[in-house]
């Protein structure tokens, strides 16, 4: 009966530890060759251009007045460090190849210029200029095409 | 006229009471990335549901002892505690994402960073079932959480073309750049959110907290049948409206802020307003019973005295395992984990082990020593036995598909 429960018991443990490590955001696996490089690339720029449309959903409701500024502010905010942190993993992915430093070059310029972007939306938010926040998040209609385009070029 | 308006109050908060965050997020979750693909699995989770919920409310009325009380008697101290600790770690896992969906929705109107909340957060929880009866906390937080019917306005100012929605829910596939593998483990991950062991842990230890006997089925059999169906729907328009203003966006469901997005887009200021209200109200109805369910799982199988209808000093330990699980999960939340991961992880173990209390209700749902005349009749049996493999399927393929999956990256 003992090894009844505790077999179980452990297997319990095991998973909790393997959720409770799952849990923390953004785990970083190895890419051993340019594909497997490409291919977590992709992902990213996935990633990434989630968090730019959101940005521009959230200006344009914005400019409507159809939200709050502490709703736009947390909202912003959060998405700013979900693209850090989507940059953050990216960059540190260990590129295999030459060819995987010129796919990171390029990405990472396009990740920049998204953080740097929805960091201007978020201080726009912050200091009240809500209804001209299309505006402010016009540059991030480009980030939107960029990535596309990055994704769709680079997609299997 | 006061039976009618009882059920009526009971169906309203049925259906206010059935979405939480495990619901919020994986039906605008699956709804941004798989469209209306996978809004079937609603459907099979809410008749799971039902069967359950229905089962564990007349073990408890016909019995008037709740469900951990009855396993271990029923079937051994050992299975007893291999299920204890299994849907005590789910419950906790749960706990924790509702906490942490509470401080949330607070950070949303402040504009305060939620992990600084979580201690209000958990320290409001502690004191609301600390202070409040049990039947107005039910009442008061379900009623609250019918403010998210504005999702089903939202989608309705959407103007969905209805013939098309139909079409593709009842003709769902796996969509282009996803694999019949990320499909089945978000279908899992809905069937859990649909189908949480702890409405059913909270459903039947509050049959017993409010004396419910006999006559009282009729009231349990509407709550059940009619508002958690009604309760569906509204997890079907979270997915519909995500459907309609995500996916054409490309918009992927990461933070519990983007779920009122598309409300605050189509409905204003007042929309938003409600739907945060509604948020609130969800997350914190259900983080108090997560919380409770903690202490009535733990009370109910080692045999303490247990529940609000006791004072608090004739259920001390009752409320010792309430109050360390709320801390606990406070500081859980607040080590920095991602409460969206959390709240993944809560509604996709929470599938895997639902055999674990499935089994024994029907077996106790089946045995007149317990239920009286009132077993279960060759329809629900029927029905049983076949969500029982449903079940069992799910139970086997959950950490094989989390695995291959990445947790559905």
């Amino acid at each position: 009966m003992r090894r009844a429960v505790v077999v179980p018991m452990l297997g319990w443990a095991l998973t909790w530890s393997l959720a409770a490590g799952a849990c923390v955001s953004h785990p970083v696996g190895p890419a051993r060759s340019f594909s497997k490089y490409e291919g977590k690339a992709v992902t990213t720029a996935e990633s990434a251009l989630s968090a730019v449309e959101t940005v521009r959903l959230a200006a344009d409701t914005a400019a409507k007045d159809h939200a709050f500024g502490p709703y736009l502010s947390e909202l912003v905010s959060e998405i700013e460090g979900s693209a850090s942190g989507v940059q953050g993993t990216f960059e540190s992915i260990q590129p295999p190849d030459d060819q995987a430093d010129q796919l990171r070059d390029e990405l990472d310029q396009i990740l920049s210029d998204v953080v740097d972007h929805i960091s201007a939306v978020r201080v726009a938010v912050r200091r009240g200029h809500l209804l001209d926040l299309d505006q402010v998040a016009q540059d991030l209609q480009d980030d939107s095409k960029h990535l596309s385009d990055f994704a769709e070029e680079h997609q299997k | 006229m006061k039976r009618v308006a009882e059920i009526f109050l009971g169906i309203l908060t049925a259906i206010g009471g059935f979405v939480d965050i495990g619901d919020l997020v994986a039906n605008a979750e699956t709804g941004a990335r798989f469209r209306m693909n996978l809004a079937w699995v609603v459907v099979v989770g809410v008749v799971g549901i039902i069967l359950y919920a229905e089962m564990s409310g007349r073990v408890a009325a016909m019995s008037k002892r709740a469900v951990f009380d009855l396993v271990r008697e029923r079937l051994g101290p050992g299975f007893g505690l291999v299920n204890l600790v299994a849907a005590f770690f789910i419950n906790f896992l749960t706990m924790t994402a509702e906490i942490a969906g509470v401080a949330i929705a607070i950070s949303l109107v402040v504009s305060v960073n939620y992990i600084f909340l979580l201690p209000v957060s958990g320290f409001l929880v502690w004191l609301v079932i600390w202070r409040m009866p049990f039947g107005a906390m039910e009442k008061v937080f379900g009623l609250l959480g019918l403010a998210l019917l504005v999702f089903v306005v939202t989608v309705w100012k959407l103007g969905p073309d209805w013939n098309s929605v139909f079409h593709a829910a009842s003709h769902p596939h796996v969509p282009k750049g996803e694999t019949p593998f990320t499909y089945a483990y978000y279908g899992i991950a809905l069937f859990g959110a649909a189908m949480t062991p702890y409405e059913v842990f909270f459903f039947s230890s509050g049959a017993v907290e409010e004396k419910w006997t006999e006559k009282d089925l009729m009231v349990e059999r509407a709550n059940v049948l009619i508002g958690f169906p009604l309760g569906g729907l509204l997890s079907l328009s979270i997915m519909l409206a995500a459907t309609m203003v995500f996916a054409p966006r490309q918009i992927s469901v990461d933070q519990l802020s983007q779920v009122a997005l598309p409300t605050a887009f189509i409905m204003g200021k007042l929309g938003l307003a409600l739907l945060l209200l509604g948020i609130f109200a969800a997350t914190f109805g259900a983080a108090l019973e997560t919380a409770l369910s903690s202490g009535y799982t733990v009370a109910q199988h080692f045999g303490w005295p247990w529940g609000k209808h006791l004072r608090p000093n004739e259920s001390s330990r009752f409320h010792v395992v309430i109050a360390m699980a709320i801390l606990a999960g406070v500081l859980f939340a607040a080590s920095g984990v991602d409460p969206v991961k959390v709240t993944e992880y809560s509604i996709v173990l929470s599938a895997a082990a639902l055999p674990l209390t499935y089994f024994p209700i029907l077996v106790i749902a089946n045995d007149p020593d317990y239920v009286g005349e009132h077993v279960n009749g060759r329809f629900t049996n029927f029905l049983a036995f076949i969500y029982l493999v449903i079940l069992v399927l799910v139970a086997v393929a959950t950490i094989p598909l989390m695995i291959i999956t990445k947790a559905g990256a």
